[in-house]
């Protein structure tokens, strides 16, 4: 196993192995979330926010997850301070130095559930 | 959901009357008042300064950038005041002053500090929920992986102990300072671990409890850690009675041996416990080695290093036993659900290490220097910066405190000593000066008939 640790501001999104990943904010935690959609391999990271923040809705077919549950999936991670560790298995990763396209937007407790 | 935001969650506003009395009430007792002297020869009496009561708000969350700041040294000590009660202390030289212990231990004075507890807890604690955060699909063994890479770091990086004391001017006194930030904890050494061996829970309970047996020695009274402490600090030519220096420890001493009773005194951490106990152990089993290597470079080759000897060689099995036989079975028995806790509290206790181990080396840095004072001209002050003229008389003393700024400290008239440790005191007469900084522990008491001396803060007000 491998433990990485990047400044926080440093990224947003990386690729272990063949799998990407983006950084998502559930309250003040972030989480290191597969990128994927389960349902149809759908950017995630595109999705916007419902029901509060709770759920992250996909962009293709407009699955909604809740955060917790797509945390399941995620990356190990620590945040110690401004700095996040992960462990991954030893694959290669990738973690761009460019920040990528990923929708934080916070949604109102008004939207669609 | 963290525990911090549980106990906001279900936070019951007490009365706010009740609860400054209870404040008041805890904090103005005799015992824990204006002292005699800086040093404590009974392990009941411990100076909190209750008149700065007024000038601080315990009702929020300290950053960690405020750790400097006289509420966090306050809350500390109160904390440690209360946690305390419920274990027993008797003195080991002195005499037994009978309406002292029944006033330690009285129920009125419990209550008081029951009411507190929580809000103080909060005070120091709180911090810790924004410094850390757990999150992901974690298993038994990507922690071990995460905790191996951890515990590897310390292992290969020269012990910043050791550089403090050997370059220190003074690498004896700095080495006692040192031992003075570990008494508070060493001298009643696991005695947090023992508040989590009663009940019933499992065979882990029955690995936590040969933790302890080694702790406290077999029953054999020579084995025990705190005695061989004991001896050490007797050795460095220290005075090894419980809390003897209690104005002497650093806020983020006392926070080391407060996170433990923290997470013991409420089982609902139990788990964070477990993490941190983890994480002291099996860092110990590193760590010892350098801080009996600082031994040898304080005192010389003949000093008797046999405490941290002992825990460079048992702390390799406690570190261990913390992970396979209690949070490897914890976790399979009750699933990964329990992970998030445990690892929270291995980085958290951790982190709180770091910082205390910051603050002890600023302490050293900051006596060195005063051992090279020399009388100087004043420095420039900020205009309008706010200043106070104290007025005492021969052996008025004030008790150990810090300040949230750094101060110009001038004596106007007849002479004082400054205490910042038993082995760095300043005799500062009419017209000179000392410039405090934040943050760092210092008392006095006057040596003359009569002696004013004005505090400025050398911060512009904000
Ligand atoms: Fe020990
Ligand atoms: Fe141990
Ligand atoms: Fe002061």
């Amino acid at each position: 196993m491998k433990i990485t640790t990047l400044p926080l501001d440093s990224f947003n999104s990386l690729e272990v192995g063949a799998r990407r990943y983006f950084v998502l904010q559930n309250g003040a935690k972030p989480v290191i979330a597969p990128s994927e959609c389960p349902h149809r391999g759908g950017p995630l990271n595109l999705g916007r926010r419902a029901a509060c923040s709770a759920k992250l809705v996909c962009p293709w077919h407009d699955n909604a997850y809740p955060i917790h549950s797509i945390e399941r999936n995620a990356l190990p991670a620590i945040r110690r301070g401004d700095h996040i560790s992960f462990v991954t298995a030893n694959e290669d990763i990738r973690v761009w130095t460019e920040m990528l396209p990923v929708n934080q937007h916070k949604s109102d407790c008004e939207d669609e559930q | 959901m963290s525990s911090i935001s549980t106990l906001l969650d279900h936070r019951t506003s007490p009365d706010p009357v009740q609860h400054e009395q209870a404040f008041s009430q805890f904090a103005s007792h005799p015992l824990f008042d204006q002292p005699q002297s800086f040093y404590c020869d009974s392990p009941y009496v411990r100076p909190v300064r209750p008149q700065d009561l007024h000038q601080l708000d315990f009702d929020r969350v300290l950053t960690q950038s405020e750790l400097n700041q006289p509420s966090h040294l306050m809350g500390q000590r109160l904390l440690l005041n209360i946690y305390e009660q419920d274990l027993v202390f008797l003195p080991q030289q002195g005499k037994l002053v009978l309406p002292e212990f029944n006033a330690f231990y009285d129920e009125e004075l419990r209550r008081a500090g029951a009411m507190i507890r929580p809000e103080l807890e909060r005070h120091v604690f709180g911090w810790l929920d924004d410094a850390v955060s757990i999150s992901g699909n974690w298993d038994v063994d990507t922690f071990k992986a995460y905790a191996d890479e951890v515990l590897d770091k310390i292992a290969h990086t020269p012990s910043s102990l050791v550089d403090n004391i050997r370059n220190s001017r003074d690498p004896a006194n700095a080495a006692r300072f040192f031992l003075i930030q570990c008494a508070g904890d060493f001298l009643s050494e696991a005695s947090a671990m023992a508040r989590n061996v009663l009940g019933n829970f499992g065979p882990a309970q029955s690995e936590l409890f040969k933790i302890l047996i080694d702790e406290y020695g077999y029953g054999v009274p020579q084995k025990k850690h705190s005695v061989i402490f004991e001896s050490l600090l007797t050795q460095c030519g220290l005075n090894p009675a419980v809390h003897h220096y209690w104005q002497f420890y650093t806020a983020t001493s006392l926070a080391l041996t407060n996170y433990f009773h923290y997470v013991s005194a409420n089982h609902r951490h139990l788990f964070r416990y477990l993490g941190a106990l983890f994480y002291t152990e099996a860092s110990l089993a590193l760590v010892t080695r350098g801080q009996a290597e600082a031994m040898r470079i304080a005192f010389g080759d003949s000093v008797d290093t046999l405490y941290f000897d002992e825990h460079a060689h048992i702390d390799v099995h406690h570190g261990k036993m913390a992970f396979e036989q209690l949070i490897r079975p914890v976790v399979a028995q009750y699933g990964k659900q329990v992970l998030p806790d445990i690892i929270r509290g291995f980085e958290e206790f951790r982190l709180l290490q770091d910082v205390a181990d910051a603050e002890l080396f600023a302490h050293i840095a900051w006596h060195d220097e005063l051992a090279g004072w020399q009388p100087q001209p004043l420095p420039a002050q900020p205009a309008n910066a706010p200043s106070h003229t104290f007025h005492e008389c021969r052996d008025d003393l004030s008790v150990t405190h810090v300040h949230g700024a750094t101060e110009l400290f001038v004596v106007d008239k007849g002479t004082l000593k400054l205490v910042c440790s038993p082995f760095t005191q300043l005799d500062l007469g009419a017209g000179q000066h000392v410039v405090i900084p934040r943050g760092m522990l210092h008392g006095s008491v006057i040596t003359a008939e009569h002696c004013s001396y004005t505090v400025t803060s050398l911060e512009q007000a904000a």
